[in-house]
């Protein structure tokens, strides 16, 4: 089996004395997409600031061949952590091509950058008509798109998606997960999506993870959680 | 009429120094998102540097270039020691207290280190004046307007045509953002103070001829900048030098022709434009407003 595209040991992540996390294993092969499953305050964005390192951790974390310990968001980004962050995160006051041109912050020499802004229009056309407009001024699906495509446009070893279907309505929520299912299909990004919106994560995913209380709670392939009774009754409202 | 024009003259004359330190300002606040309320004792400090300089036998030019380059370094390192410990991309408040303290700090410095007592530093303009009939244009302020302009242009393609300039509107717009892309943001906070500080060194130096060196050569100054500043739009390099040219010009003829106010209520000018441009125009004249959706 290859090495997986991401592998994260925490054994402690958290803020301040107040330990978020213990003891979490997760990983994600090269070319999967995890759900990350689990009540309000388990744990899920932490998981996902701690890799990225926004959120103060022990432990390793394992992209490709590089193993560190997060110190630093601009060091992760650069060893090929894109994070989509909750509530999208993009910057208002800049253009939409702005927006996707500072995606590729992190990468080094000169770049043919028109290329790269291309590709991701194509997947999402709807911002290849607001080029030149302020993100702020998008819906918040535009947006949630936008900060997806920008990501991309750091070209990610893997890609973190912290609720992208958080404040969408259902219709947008089912274009975006498409997209994301779109995306990984054809060009084999490796996901690690958290989410509330369970049925939506379940229905891309390859795997999915559930955390309760900051450790795991249970893992296995996508379609096994769907049928699973306590995933059913706790996350999927059925 | 004779007398209108001249007085058009020595407004726009005055309105590039007050641009010329707007600039510094629109400068700090583009790139870090706060005020530098120093930005003109920083740029008294580097004054008196360069004063220094000539004074110990230095030429002019490579004076100022030194100056600069020490703006630059030093602005920098205020920002790395003193105002990092108390950077916090939500509230700006503690920041702008501490560049505060900062002023009070380089005004005692500075008259410590170099001397309490006005002195002269002559221009890199050649003297004398263009004559236009009667009304007399200096030179130095022709000079003056050359350089701020290309710098208001500089600063202009900087941040909307370059990676760097992106990097810092990025990392103010959305700070989390920008480092989950790898923007490294104390580095473009540090740019930004060094950029801003080297920028003031600059312009003080090129006012100084006419301002005189002395610790308090830019307190008047800026606040007729800030005041520049708030009508142009805080984001505005050009609302800047537009800015600093119309509070120069109404300045001017608010003294010379509302008899009560003369010389001694000028400073009332730049209050009452800060007022009414705030209740009328908050952006500012070419600023654009925030676009977050709340």
């Amino acid at each position: 089996m290859s090495a997986p595209a991401l592998r994260a040991r925490i054994e402690a992540a958290g803020y301040g004395r107040l330990m978020v996390l213990r003891d979490v294993e997760i990983h994600v092969s090269e070319g999967e997409v995890v759900a990350l499953l689990g009540a309000n305050g388990a744990g899920k964005t932490t998981l996902l600031r701690a890799i990225s390192g926004l959120v103060r951790m022990r432990g390793t974390v394992d992209l490709g061949s590089a193993s560190v310990t997060p110190k630093s968001p601009e060091r992760m980004a650069r060893l090929g952590v894109g994070h989509v962050p909750q509530g999208r995160g993009t910057f208002p006051n800049l253009t939409v091509h702005e927006n996707l041109v500072a995606g590729a912050a992190a990468r080094r020499g000169r770049l043919d950058l028109k290329a790269d802004i291309e590709r991701w229009t194509t997947v999402f056309p709807r911002l290849a008509e607001r080029m030149q407009q302020n993100a702020g001024q998008l819906s918040g699906g535009e947006q949630q798109m936008l900060a997806v495509a920008r990501a991309l446009m750091g070209r990610p070893r893997v890609l973190l998606l912290d609720e992208p279907s958080l404040g969408l309505a259902p219709a947008v929520v089912h274009e975006l997960f498409d997209k994301l299912a779109e995306l990984n299909r054809d060009l084999g990004t490796a996901m690690l999506v958290v989410e509330q919106n369970a049925t939506a994560a379940l229905r891309v995913a390859h795997r999915g993870v559930v955390l309760e209380a900051g450790r795991v709670a249970l893992a296995g392939a996508a379609d096994e959680l769907r049928d699973d009774q306590r995933v059913r009754q706790a996350y999927l409202g059925l | 009429m004779e007398l209108f024009s001249q007085r058009l003259v020595d407004g726009l004359s005055s309105g590039c120094i007050y641009a010329a330190l707007a600039l510094a300002i629109v400068l700090v606040f583009r790139a870090t998102g706060t005020l530098n309320l120093a930005q003109g004792e920083m740029a008294m400090f580097c004054c008196f540097l360069i004063w220094k300089l000539t004074d110990l036998g230095w030429p002019l030019i490579p004076a100022i270039l030194a100056g600069v380059v020490a703006g630059f370094v030093g602005g920098a390192a205020i920002e790395r020691v003193i105002i990092r410990p108390v950077e916090d991309s939500r509230d700006h408040l503690p920041v702008i207290i501490v560049t505060l303290g900062l002023l009070l700090a380089l005004d005692s410095l500075a008259g410590g280190l170099f001397t309490v007592d006005t002195e002269t530093l002559g221009s890199p303009f050649p003297s004398g004046s263009w004559h236009i009939g009667q009304v007399l244009v200096p030179y130095s302020s022709i000079g003056l307007f050359v350089v701020i302009s290309a710098l208001s242009g500089l600063m202009w393609f900087t941040f909307h045509r370059t990676r760097l300039g992106l990097a810092m509107r990025a990392s103010v717009d959305n700070p989390e953002s920008a480092r989950l892309l790898g923007i490294r943001r104390s580095r473009m906070l540090m740019i930004g103070w060094g950029a801003a500080a080297a920028l003031g060194a600059l312009a003080a130096a090129l006012v100084a001829p006419q301002t005189y060196v002395y610790t308090g050569m830019l307190q008047g100054v800026l606040l007729y900048a800030f005041t520049a500043a708030t009508l142009g739009g805080f984001d505005s390099p050009a609302g800047a030098v537009v800015g600093g040219l119309l509070v120069g010009v109404l300045q001017t003829m608010v003294s010379g022709y509302v008899g009560f106010v003369g010389n001694d209520l000028s400073l009332m000018t730049a209050l009452v434009v800060i007022i009414v441009v705030l209740m009328l125009k908050p952006t500012g004249l070419f600023g654009r407003p925030d676009s977050r959706r709340l």
